[in-house]
Order: structure tokens, then sequence, then C-alpha cells
């Protein structure tokens, strides 16, 4: 473990330690009042997109734009040697690691070395003639059209001085890394080995993961133009404030210089949380060429030159006794890794789902010469997920007990591991709820019972958990004289609806109807914000706007000092904001008259999202219940699933409609990891194989069923909104539920995603 | 993309004339234009031939229909003589690519498509079929969904075609501008030593019509095995066509897809089924036969299953068109 890592470990424990001896928090009183807040409105933004309004960063024009094509390495590992670069035409500049200018190395985004700033990756691409991965850019071409530049770039070849390549997990030696995604990578409780050989029904098996892309429907893009000094980007990072800080650290800027602009994302899912090295060789290019340059990322190049999840492989073992309580619980995962050690953290489910005496959790990691992994929907918890649930199913067989009901005799009252309360807890529900909608107890008890025809039909449930954050942001708010008001943040939209979410927040903070609210997002300049991903943005924001509020009574308390209103005098506790103003004891005013009276355009303040001790102080998750029904081919092994129903504990739902929508696309991703994706990297190159939308395979709408959504919907106490986040909760236990019920329709139990009709033939 | 000249042309005719100096024939695109964008295809020269008067499904004498080269995928599909006729042929375009990609794509086209293979598609690897004598990447690799029959050491690709393997077991024919007709079971080519050679097209040639047999009665069925329920390739595919008379099978054509560089006739099969009532034995003996032959690599076989996979499917197949 170098220092720096066991620098934020020390502080996060430190920080776990102090926060217990806190007081909770207040609760948030819009967990209970709400008029905009809960309806499912349809997002605001929804017209504009449709109708093609909203301007992605790739269709950003400048004048005199350029725009820039990147060549990637075709080995693994190596030297160039040499870069050959034939005549084309419009060709203005050809950027190799012999004419880039320096750009400072920066650490890792995901590594914790670096959890400022948001590159994927700490190698110097294009400052250094070494090659860490295939398809690692080479040489950036800039042209003056599109078609100049791609014919150019697809002219340019290089010689190399080829190294050995570890490809293939067998190529290194499993270690334990200093950092796994979210937790310390090692957990130990009791003796595992021991509860093993005592308990009444045991499982031991491995289960494996393939390497997967997000391909979000949006590829990535970039367009840098400088001004002097001054830098402007177009992105589509998810991340926006964390690229403003590494291009200012890149390029030796300052701060204020640097301004990342990506109000609009079509799609990020973890993909575009760090910056990839695309996006500081864009920079680069744009200053070398002395024009504003775009690039955008090809479908081909974004699997070689953006990451995906890790590949995982992991050991399950679990005992039971005879009433079913777990006794035992190991769970040993392995996934690949680069120099930056980015470790899938696939143990995670393993701590929090169940309670359990006996627990071994452990996560290690195998480096390897393929590119930075990503974060991607529920890091960690999706893939091994997928392990446990499969485990629990595969013991609820051995037991002879419906998998519902070993899950209900396994729930944890506190953090199992921690022994800390949980801030809230309503799996017990989410189970009822999902149950009772899909029919659960009629399912017939045992496997290849039901037929139809040539499909064997099985039922299958798994649970889901995902951890909750409330991160950090901060926002600015505008009331103007007209009483309406604009929340501005450097987060932005990336497809989930999170500023209609936000408007619904603010017009029930200050008591206006959604009408009067305008969002506008994805400014890094508007105040720092670290919301990277992480099922964050929904809390974390009404944070901000909460504390934004309080600004604003302070503010609006002031204006009224000497204007003989009846809220002159009153102190911030005495008063509220609803029915479109600010009311006292003895009566209150509405927005446009306490401006109007203090004869004032308009009121700026910032906020500032709280920090969020209460939930680390207790365990804080959101949970759900996968039940599935999956039809199997026998002869042919084709497997389809035909009816969902997901519930879940997501505290309380801000937007049902959006919410579900959210859930439906986590289902659908899920389908896709269970049945149909895997990213084919040949490990004698490095090369992927399959790297387009016609190889790739994510699910068709013919892959999807009707998804029926449910929500507990109890506020969480100590959360903002009372909402937990859900962004990422609807992928994590989806495969392991299709497995079980491919188990319940045939007998059969694949233990390897996805599962492909070979597999079941 | 490589910079390249496009000339439309006005007649078949000067369609040949111009493309006997190198030029590639463009109609839907869906395939050329992809394969251009990777640099697999690098034509000086595009003759464009969607004007040329190849667009109609005509009524032949004696009962068949000629389909032009031109015709959109989509209108085969949904042509009411095509789906009372011949069923098979509707069903097969029906499982194939998207409804966007049928709507562009041209019956020549999807007869002159090329193979998937991801190696194929990679300028980097190894690939006898973009540079003769180079070798195969996917022999050792992913090949998962690679041919098992009629395969070679220099290529073991699929042609991806749905269409094609329905045309095989209807008897179609293909027309060529200024030559004989070609039966389409021999157009396509298997690899042997020269891959990059696929059908018995000399270059410059113009694949002008697709002719049907008139229909016979009986019963026909296409069967798709793939990894999702919509627009992807065939694992492996079926089209089944037999005539029942009195209880016997008096003809019975079988056509493989996904499984060759070709889309395979079981001729043996065929041969011992006919004249018989089909019963199950037959069948299992039949769909054993017509596998006869399929090989794959010993060590590194990721589409062994493809062989149990098509004799599953062509008893099914059978099982379902007998009655």
């Amino acid at each position: 473990m170098n220092l720096a890592a066991r620098g934020f470990t020390l502080a996060g424990k430190a920080l776990t330690r102090l926060a217990r001896l806190l007081p909770d928090g207040r609760p948030d009183p819009l967990a209970h009042r709400r008029a905009e807040l809960g309806r499912p409105t349809d997002r605001l933004d929804g017209r504009a997109k449709a109708t093609g309004a909203v301007r992605y960063t790739a269709e950003r024009q400048l004048p005199g734009l350029a725009y820039a094509v990147v060549v990637g390495s075709t080995i693994a590992r190596g030297r160039v040697t040499a870069v050959h670069v034939p005549p084309a035409p419009g060709v203005l500049l050809v950027m190799t690691h012999e004419n880039a200018p320096a750009m400072k190395r920066t650490p890792a985004y995901a590594t914790m070395k670096g959890p400022l700033g948001a590159a994927a990756m700490s190698l110097p691409v294009l400052n250094t003639d070494e090659i860490f991965w295939y398809g690692q850019p080479i040489a950036v071409v800039v042209a003056e059209s599109l078609e100049q530049a791609r014919y150019a770039a697809s002219l340019i070849h290089a010689d190399y001085e080829p190294w050995p390549a570890r490809l293939s997990m067998a190529d290194g030696k499993p270690y334990t890394p200093a950092h796994a995604v979210l937790e310390e990578p090692v957990t130990r409780r009791g003796d595992v080995r021991t509860a093993l050989g005592a308990a009444t029904a045991t499982v031991e098996a491995e289960y494996t993961t393939p390497l997967e892309h997000h391909n979000a429907m949006e590829p990535h893009a970039t367009v840098a133009h400088w001004e002097g000094d001054r830098l402007t980007v177009h992105d589509t990072a998810q991340y926006p404030y964390g690229v403003k800080e590494m291009l200012a650290k890149k390029f030796s800027l300052a701060e204020e210089n640097v301004r990342v602009l990506a109000p609009f994302i079509g799609g990020g899912f973890g993909g575009k949380t760090p910056a990839w090295p695309h996006v500081w060789l864009t920079v680069a290019a744009a200053k070398l060429s002395g024009r504003p340059v775009k690039l955008v990322l090809s479908r081909a190049d974004v699997f070689a030159m953006t990451g995906g999840r890790a590949p995982t492989s992991s050991r399950v073992a679990l005992g039971a006794d005879a009433t079913g309580r777990l006794t035992a619980l190991e769970h040993h995962a392995l996934a690949p890794c680069t120099t930056d050690e980015f470790a899938e953290a696939a143990v995670a489910a393993s701590r929090h789902l169940y309670t359990c005496p006996n627990v071994h959790v452990a996560q290690q990691v195998v480096r390897l010469d393929r590119i930075q992994n990503a974060f991607f929907r529920g890091p960690g918890v999706a893939p091994g997920s997928f392990a446990l649930e499969s485990a629990m199913d595969e013991l609820a067989w051995r037991l002879g007990l419906d998998p519902l009901e070993l899950r209900l005799r396994n729930e944890p009252e506190r953090d199992p591991m921690s022994g800390i309360r949980f801030t809230s807890r309503h799996l017990r529900e989410a189970y009822a709820l999902g149950a009772e909608a899909f029919g659960w107890s009629r399912r017939p008890p045992a496997p290849r019972a039901t037929r139809d025809g040539r499909w064997l039909i099985g039922h299958g449930m798994a649970a889901a958990i995902n951890p909750d954050a409330v991160l950090i942001a901060g926002v600015q708010l505008r009331l103007a004289a007209d009483g309406t008001v604009t929340i501005r943040s450097s987060t932005n939209e990336l497809g989930a609806g999170t500023s209609t979410a936000q408007s619904q927040a603010t017009a029930d903070r200050l008591g206006l109807p959604l009408d009067r609210i305008r969002f506008e997002q994805g400014d890094s300049d508007v105040a720092r914000t670290r919301i990277p991903g992480a099922s964050a943005a929904t809390t974390t924001l009404a944070s901000a706007i909460w504390s934004a509020r309080d600004n604003l009574v302070r503010e609006l308390l002031k204006l009224v000092r000497d204007t003989g209103s009846p809220l002159a005098g009153r102190s911030f506790e005495e008063v509220d904001t609803r029915a479109g103003g600010l009311f006292g004891p003895s009566g209150g005013q509405s927005y446009e008259r306490i401006l109007a009276r203090a004869g004032v355009e308009a009121v700026e303040v910032t906020g500032k999202s709280a920090l969020p001790y209460q939930t680390v102080k207790r365990g804080t998750y959101s949970y759900g219940a996968h039940f599935c029904e999956v039809r199997v081919d026998e002869e042919t092994g084709e497997a389809r699933v035909t009816r969902w129903v997901g519930a879940f504990d997501g505290g309380r739902i801000v937007n049902p409609k959006q919410a579900t929508s959210q859930m439906r696309g986590g289902i659908i991703m899920g389908i896709g990891m269970a049945l149909t994706e895997e990213t084919l990297l040949d490990e004698r190159t490095g090369l992927i194989v399959n790297r387009s939308l016609a190889d790739y395979h994510l699910p068709t709408h013919a892959d999807v069923p009707a998804i029926d959504i449910h929500f507990v919907d109890q506020p969480d106490p100590q959360t903002p909104l009372g909402a937990k986040g859900i962004g990422e909760l609807g992928i994590v236990g989806v495969a392991a539920a299709i497995a079980n019920a491919v188990y319940h329709a045939t007998g059969e139990r694949v233990r390897s995603l996805p599962i492909t009709p070979d597999k079941l033939m | 993309m490589n910079p390249f000249s496009y000339v439309p042309a006005t007649d078949t005719s000067s369609a040949v004339a111009l493309a006997a100096g190198g030029a590639k024939y463009l109609a839907g695109g869906t395939n050329l234009v992809d394969l251009m964008r990777q640099g697999i295809e690098t034509p000086r020269e595009l003759v464009d031939i969607t004007r040329l008067p190849l667009a109609d499904i005509e009524e032949q004498p004696g009962g068949g229909l000629r389909i032009g080269a031109l015709v959109r995928n989509t209108r085969v599909a949904t042509d009411e003589r095509i789906r009372d006729r011949y069923p098979v042929l509707a069903q097969a375009i029906l499982n194939g690519a998207s409804p966007q990609l049928r709507n562009r794509a041209t019956v020549g086209g999807n007869l002159m498509q090329r193979t998937r293979c991801g190696y194929f598609y990679d300028r980097h690897s190894a690939c006898g079929k973009r540079d003769p004598g180079a070798g195969c990447a996917a022999l050792d690799g992913f090949n998962r969904t690679h041919a098992i029959l009629g395969t070679s050491e220099s290529c073991v690709s699929v042609h991806p075609s749905d269409m094609c393997v329905a045309l095989a077991a209807l008897d179609a024919v293909v027309n060529i501008a200024g030559r004989d007709p070609v039966p389409l079971v021999d157009f396509h080519r298997l690899p042997g030593d020269t891959p990059h050679v696929e059908t018995m097209l000399a270059p410059g040639e113009l694949v002008t019509s697709i002719d049907l047999p008139p229909a016979q009665p009986g019963r026909s069925v296409y069967l798709k095995v793939r990894d999702r329920a919509s627009y992807a390739f065939a694992l492996v595919s079926v089209a089944a066509v037999v005539r029942m008379e009195a209880g016997r099978a008096t003809r019975v054509r079988i056509a493989l897809g996904g499984v060759a560089a070709k889309p395979w006739r079981a001729y043996e099969a065929e041969e011992l089924l006919t004249g018989t009532s089909l019963d199950d034995e037959l069948i299992h003996q039949a769909a054993g036969q017509a596998l006869a032959g399929s090989r794959q690599r010993a060590h590194n076989a990721h589409n062994a299953f493809k062989a149990e996979l098509a004799r599953r499917l062509i008893r099914r197949a059978l099982q379902g068109v007998r009655s």
C-alpha cells in the first residue's frame, strides 16, 4: 500500500469514527411535505431532446473548427519506434509522441491516489514511446474536415518493438490491492472454514463475468478551444468539475482559466466518469494546431480507448444450519487491473446483504497490459452479486427452502460487518411487494416442472443492494423580480432526469409551482461539485439547494428589514418558504413583492451540500428484489426473459415516472449482462474483436419483456428529500435472478455470463 | 475511407462497362459502405446502380417469379406473391438484420454481402480474404460463430445471409448480365486456398435478378437460432421445403445457414429422406448425415456446439413440415 493510499484509508476510518459521535441530522421536511415532489412529472427537457433542440457535445460548431481522429496502437506492450505519416489532403497536424506538448502526469481518479481531477489513468500517453495497451493513442490527426482526418489516419502506420504482454488472467500473480472500489479489499470475521465443516448445507462454486462495455448511445466527444491561456472544453464528461481540475494540472493553467461545459450527456453509466486520454489529447492538439478541435470517438475507438467493466471471477462458499441461517460466507474475487490499480470490488454485496457470524471476503487483482478499467453501473456490486445471489439460490435448493424464505431468514438488523445501524432498510417490504406482484408463492417448487411447447419455463429471484452516497455539490440560486428561480449547477443531465427532479425539489423547497423553476447544468465554473456518478446526484444536489434556500431566506430577511413588511424583524427560524413566498407567524409576502418593495432586480445566493456525516455514521444503502420468468428452448438453448417484477427501497421517490424508467433501464442493462453482452478481447494480441453494435449484443426491444416496477417509497430519515440513490440499483441482482430462473426452468446451473445458447444446449 | 469517384449508371450495359475498370457496384450500401469505412474495401470508383431497371418482381412464364437484383429486402418479404408461394423466403428475410437495414438492402447486395468475421473487419489481423495467403486469425481466435462445414486452414468464416439459405432450399437461380444463369447453390464458393474468391462472378460482372422456379405444393419453414431475439446473425439456421404425396416425401430440400462460407445444402440427407414417410428415426439419421462432414479444431473449437445445434434444428424443421 503506498503512502497516499494509506493516508486516505486512515482519514476515512478517522472520519467514520468521528461521525459516529455526532448527533443525527435533522430530517428533511420535504420527505413528507411534498407538492411537486412525488409527482410523475414528464421530464422537462423531453420535448427539446425529442425535437433535436438540445445540442450535444459532438454537435458543437465553432468558427474555424478542425477535426481530429485518433490512431491506436496495434500492439499491447512495447515501444513505438517510428510513426509513418504519408501525405494526405487537408491535414493541419499529426501529433505523435515526438511533437506532442508536455502534459503533466495526473493520478488516476478511480484509484484513490488522486481523488481530485478526473484522469482515467496516470499513463503519459503521447508523452512517451511506450505502449501499455492495444489501441493506445499513438497519433492524433487534425484536418480541415472529418473525412480528411479519417482518411489521413487510415494511412498512418507505425513500427514497434513489441515486448511480451500480459493479457490473460493467468498471466499474472494475484495480489491484494491497496484499495478496492468503495471499500477495503479484505474483511474477515470468525472462522469460515470451521463453520463450513459444521454446516448442514454448503455451496462452493466459482462464478465468472466477462469484460463488458457501457455502449452509451452517445460516443465520447471533446471540443477544445484556446484563447491565449484560457481554455474552454465541451465534453461528454459525467464529472465536468473533475475534468477542469485535471486539465488545469496537465497544462499548468490556473483553474479559473479552464472551463468545461457538459450540459447534456447521451448516457454515461460510469464510462464517462473519468476522462480518457482522448480528452487531454484533443486539448493538446488544439494548442499545437492553433485551431479549435473537435474529436468524436468512433464506436470502435470507444471500445479500444475507453475502459469497460473488468471481468471478474468469484469463488463463493456458503454454509447454513438446518433452519436456513447462514453460518459461513466466503467470497474471494479476482479481477484484472493495470499499473493504476482499479479493483472492481466484486465482494461488496457479500458484506452488506446477509447476517452471518463467519465471513471472509477478499478482493484480489492481477496486473495486466490492458486499458484501465472503468466504473460501470453498479461497479463491483453488479458482477459480485451475480456470484453471491446465484450461490444463495443454490443453497436454497440444497436446503429445500424457498429462495425468498432463505433471504428473509438472513435479513440483518444492523450492517453485518460493522454492526452499525442502517439509516433505513426496507428490503423486507420490497421482497413482499415484489413477491405479491409476481405471484411468487404460486411458483412450482421443482425445477423443470413447467413447459409450454418447446419452452421450459422457470421463475427466479435475487436481491439488489447498492451503497448510497451523498457527495459534494455547490449550486447558484437566482430569484428574479418576477418570482422565477434559476438554479445553476456543474452537474449535468446524463439522461436520467436530474434537471427535472431538481426542479421539483426546488419548487417544493421554495413553495413555488414547477413552471417558475429553471435548472441549468453542466458548467464547471458554477461551483466545485464532485458528483462523478455513484447514484448521488439527486440527494447531493437537493442538499445544496436546501442550503441555497436557507441563504436565500437570510437575504430576503435583510431586504424586508425596513419595509414595514409583516416579516420585518423576524429571525431565520421563525419564517418558512411556502405558498410562493416567505411567511412568518404574523403573515408573509410573495417573493415578487419582497423584491419589488426592496427595489431589487434579483437576489443571488449560493448553496453547498451538507457534510454527509449521517450516512457515514450509519449504513446507507438502497435495496431491491427482482422476480422474473425466463423461457428456455431446451433443444436450442435460447433463453428469453418473458416477465419481470422489480420492487425497490430507494427511500422517498422524487419522480415515480423517471424513477420507474431508471429502474427499467437498469434491468434491461442487466438482461444484457445476463444473456448477451461480452467484449471479446483476443488474449493473443489485445485486440477487441467485436467492437461494434452489430457484434456486441446489447438487448434489443425483442429481448425485453414488460417490466413492472414497484417502490416501497418510505423516507430515509437521514437523507435529503428522504431519498436514496437509485441510478445503479436496477442492474444489481438481475443476472442472478435470470440465472436462477434458468435453473428453475431447466435444472441447469450456469455460472459464467453471458448465458448464451451454447451453454444451455 | 479512401477517396473515390462516384458514377451513377443509367443502364446495365454502361454499368458493366464502367465496372470493367475495377469499380465496385453500389446499391443499398449497407455492407459496402461499412467495409469502406473500416478500410477493408478500398475501391477507387463506385458505380451507383440504383437507377437501373432491376427493381421489380415479375411473373415468369410457367409460374415462377423473377426478383430484380435491386428489389429491397423488405419488399421481397412483404410481396403477396412471395408470401403466398414462397413463405420460407419471406420468413428468412424477416429473420435477418433490422427493419432499417432491410428497407435499404437489396437482393443483389444480400447475395454479395461479405462475412462478418471480426478478424476480417480488422485490418491488422491475419486474414486470407483480405490478404491472400496471410492465414486466418480466427482459426485459433474467437471462432464461436464460425464455420463447421467446408472450412479450410485458410478460412473458417461463414456467409451471413438468411435470405440465401431460403433461396438455396428453393432451387433459385442467379441471373448475371452477359452470361448463363447460375444455380444459387453454385454461386458462392468455399474458401479452399483462395478465401478471397467468394463467388463465381468474374470482376465487374453484375447480378441482374434471381429466378424462383414455380412453387411446389408442400410445406416449408425457416428456423434460426441466434444470441439475441433480433438483429443478430444466425448461429445456425435451417430452411426446409418438403412436398408430401400420399404420406411420402416426394421432394425434400434442406439448407443450412451459419455453418459454412455458403448456404449449405444437405444433399445426402435430402436423398435419404426422399420417398420416405419422414419418420423420426429417419429424420434423426438424416440430421446426422447432414453434419457428418463437420469439422472443428480440436483445441480451440468455440463453435463445436454448432453441429449438434444444426442436427436438432434440422429435426425440428422436418418434424414441423412433414404433417
